[in-house]
């Protein structure tokens, strides 16, 4: 009998190791006008984000759950504790920052990566920002680069206010209006005109407490002529209970501007990921996103992108490993505004041990959108007949001035491919091991060096057993 | 009435999940297949139709729906092992009517199931269609051509189950829209966990010839079978510059272009009317519309 060809599961055990929570300050589980004033008491919003917060929680609570995705019924909001806090205050050196919490981000290889390779890191753990620091010669360059408390209280407070919560508005989804409620935490992002960043700025989010959301808010503003690529990293170890992450990013990529935004996410598979992500790109500007999702037991994430100004572009490229026990509904959203846009959007997902994988997005084409293109093409990978792999693309055309091409295919490891390379003297074995690694190189060669090594480690695609 | 409904719902602020039609059935008439295998549908009504094609017979079946007002045709097909239906259907009524055609079919062993649909922009158009390809080696296949005009709506719902073994499913939809029209395509292939060695291949291609016109397409491939390949392509546009260039060094406008990339989708699923009176017809109705 054969033998199925066994590619491991993501080897998680580098981000599974946990520290004890005795001294966090929690407020309790659930959900209620109480928990978000104290949220806003500990924030010491201005009015206008407590405002915004019972606003939100309002709108959270008229609205209903997504009837169209994976199952959340596992997440109860009664037994999330939506802020956790350690007992310390955000540093600029790493020395300063506990050392529990410090060793923590030295295994996730933070530290490291910062002295090799970014111009500035941001390290959130739980609800609070412990870590933020920016590059003396970037920040000379006029970048700022700082946790967003600070830049809401500080001397961008007009700035954070005309934006925040501006693109992605509570009304957006319930998962939006939670985080409206109960947002804490994330940085703030400002290139100035024409400043290009040579080399990435990170944030990691690092969600430790049992039993916690995390609700992180990314506000990017690049303008006019500038250039960022942006890196967000997160992960959290497993527990039994169900934790929730409904972050959310907004970015502003102004005429002429340009944006990278990477993510390798690696939640555990406890972890219900909702989160929300959009891009609103002006004139010229081009909005690239590189996004690897490889961790938590439900996610909903569809990064959007609004190409209002002419002759502005977006990228997509993605890739969603789904293992046993993960339902990840994943994909891209590209809505057409200007003239002459163009979108182009490249996934990939394998979905093996009974793991769902579904590739979800949405294209629209509004009529102003004249000379517009759109290329979609998705690719599934099935390893075993216990997986599930969907692919749900919609496109929404209303101008004849449009050119829209889309390709899907669904299948298994090629037999052909296989012979072709065997017959030049590989194993079967290393056959298939070759065939998946490449599977997945539409992200990892869209990423800096460290972290498409980063990233095939995450996969480990590991070859066993004898073949046929 | 609700109909039309996606196998996997996505975005509901898009719309597309099901279709809502301002429209209840009556008593629904049970109608029998005539002899001839020709069916004219004349009148505004709720009718279906049971077609059974008995194990190792070709059979071959013409609808013409070609009533005023609002026509509601089911039709339930039952194919044994080694048959074979062509079920053609021509939407050829009055300019401001309304088909709502419902087919369901199941596809024993070896069976097949060929579905032409040939809607030449004669009123608004509802069309869902569920394959179920239950025996091993069964296929289906679903060429369908049409034009979408002057406000009028089109909405379709393809969805073809693969639960045998080596089956094979190929969906085609080839069409174009002018001035005001709307249109949703809904395709759905679905590998169901023990239909290993089966394929299935979507394919949409849409003319876009106006303004105003609303193209909604969701092109869906399911799958819990690791040993399948599916496929979707689809190319929404206009007539590009290079196609263009090439019509007018042969002296053909712009206008006359369209017509004739319009005439081709038609003109593809032509051959497969087996009634050649009836085909004629059809070719002169074409003529009329584009």
């Amino acid at each position: 009998m054969e033998e199925k060809t066994y590619v491991e599961d993501i080897d998680r055990s580098l981000y599974d190791f946990r520290n004890e929570d005795e001294d966090a300050y929690k407020l309790d589980e659930g959900l209620t006008k109480e928990i978000v004033l104290q949220i806003s008491k500990e924030k010491n919003d201005p009015d206008w984000m407590r405002e915004l917060r019972l606003k939100s929680l309002d709108i959270y609570n008229s609205l209903e759950m997504p009837d169209w995705g994976p199952s959340i019924e596992g997440l109860d909001m009664d037994h999330i504790v939506t802020y956790v806090r350690k007992n310390t205050k955000m540093a600029g050196d790493w020395d300063s920052v506990p050392d529990e919490i410090k060793d923590t981000f030295e295994k996730l290889g933070i530290p490291e990566a910062e002295r090799k390779s970014l111009a500035g890191v941001g390290a959130q753990y739980d609800s609070e920002l412990v870590y933020h620091n920016i590059r003396e010669d970037v920040a000379k360059q006029g970048v700022i680069y700082t946790d967003l408390e600070s830049a809401v209280h500080g001397e961008y407070a007009d700035m954070i206010q005309e934006h925040f919560m501006h693109l992605v508005p509570p009304t957006d989804h319930k998962f939006a209006a939670l985080h409206g409620a109960v947002w804490s935490g994330g940085s703030f992002v400002y290139v100035p005109k024409g400043v290009k960043v040579e080399i990435p700025l990170q944030s990691y989010f690092r969600l430790n407490a049992k039993g916690a959301g995390q609700f992180e808010h990314t506000l990017i503003i690049v303008d006019e002529g500038a250039d960022l690529h942006f890196i967000e990293g997160c992960s959290a170890p497993k527990y039994n209970v169900a934790n929730l992450h409904a972050g959310c990013v907004e970015l502003f990529v102004a005429k002429n501007a340009r944006l990278r935004y990477s993510t390798i996410e690696n939640w555990s598979k406890n972890m219900y990921n909702l989160n929300t992500k959009r891009a609103i790109i002006e004139e010229g500007g081009k909005m690239e996103w590189v996004s690897g999702s490889f961790g938590s037991h439900v996610s909903y994430l569809y990064p959007m992108t609004i190409l209002k100004g002419d002759n502005s572009k977006m990228e997509f490229t993605g890739i969603t490993f789904a293992g046993k026990g993960q339902n990840l509904d994943t994909g891209a959203k590209v809505v057409h505004m200007g003239k002459n846009t163009s979108s182009y959007m490249n996934t990939r997902s394998i979905s093996k041990g009974g793991g769902i994988s579904t590739f979800r997005s949405s294209v629209e084409v509004k009529k102003e959108a004249v000379d517009s293109k759109v290329s979609v093409s998705c690719s599934s990978l099935m390893l075993d007949s216990i997986s599930r792999s969907d692919t749900i693309p919609a496109m929404d055309i209303r101008t004849p001035r449009a050119d829209v091409g889309h390709e899907a295919q669904i299948g298994k490891i090629s037999d052909d491919e296989v012979f072709y390379l065997m017959s030049r003297g590989m194993t079967e074995e290393d056959a298939k091991a070759l065939i998946v690694s490449g599977f997945a190189d539409n992200v990892s060669k869209e990423l800096p060096l460290e972290y498409a090594i980063e990233m095939n480690n995450l996969i480990k695609l590991e070859m066993k057993g004898s073949i046929g | 009435m609700k109909t039309n409904i996606l196998p996997a719902y996505t975005f509901n602020r898009l719309k597309m999940n099901y279709a809502e039609i301002n429209y209840e059935p009556a008593d629904i008439k049970k109608a029998a297949i005539s002899e001839d295998s020709f069916i004219d549908l004349k009148t505004a009504e709720d009718v279906a139709f049971d077609i059974e094609v008995a194990e190792g017979e070709e059979r071959s079946v013409i609808m013409n729906l070609a009533s005023e007002g609002t026509l509601n045709l089911s039709s339930k097909i039952n194919i044994k092992a080694g048959a074979s239906l062509k079920l053609v259907q021509v939407y050829g009524g009055d300019s401001k009517g309304r088909v709502i055609n419902s087919i369901e079919g199941d596809v024993d062993k070896e069976g097949k199931i060929h579905i032409v649909q040939l809607l030449p922009g004669r009123g608004d158009c509802y069309t869902d269609c569920r394959i179920e390809l239950k025996g091993d080696k069964s296929s289906a296949y679903i060429d369908m051509a049409y034009l979408t005009k002057g406000g009028q709506k089109h909405d379709s719902n393809y969805v073809v189950n693969h639960r045998g073994k080596e089956t094979v499913s190929d969906i085609r939809t080839d069409g174009a829209l002018k001035d005001g029209a709307e249109k949703t395509m809904r395709q759905t292939i679905d590998f169901k966990t023990g239909a290993s060695g089966s394929t299935g291949k979507e394919n949409e291609k849409v003319l876009l010839l106006g303004e105003d016109i609303v193209n909604k397409s969701i092109p869906l491939i399911l799958c819990t079978e690791e040993d399948v390949q599916g496929n979707h392509g689809a190319a929404i546009g206009s007539l590009n510059e290079e196609m263009l260039f090439y019509l007018e060094s042969r002296g053909i406008s712009k206008e006359e272009g369209e017509r004739l990339m319009t005439y081709a989708n038609f003109g593809r699923l032509l051959p497969f009317i087996d009634d050649e009176k009836y085909r004629e017809k059809i070719e002169e109705l074409l003529a009329e519309e584009l």
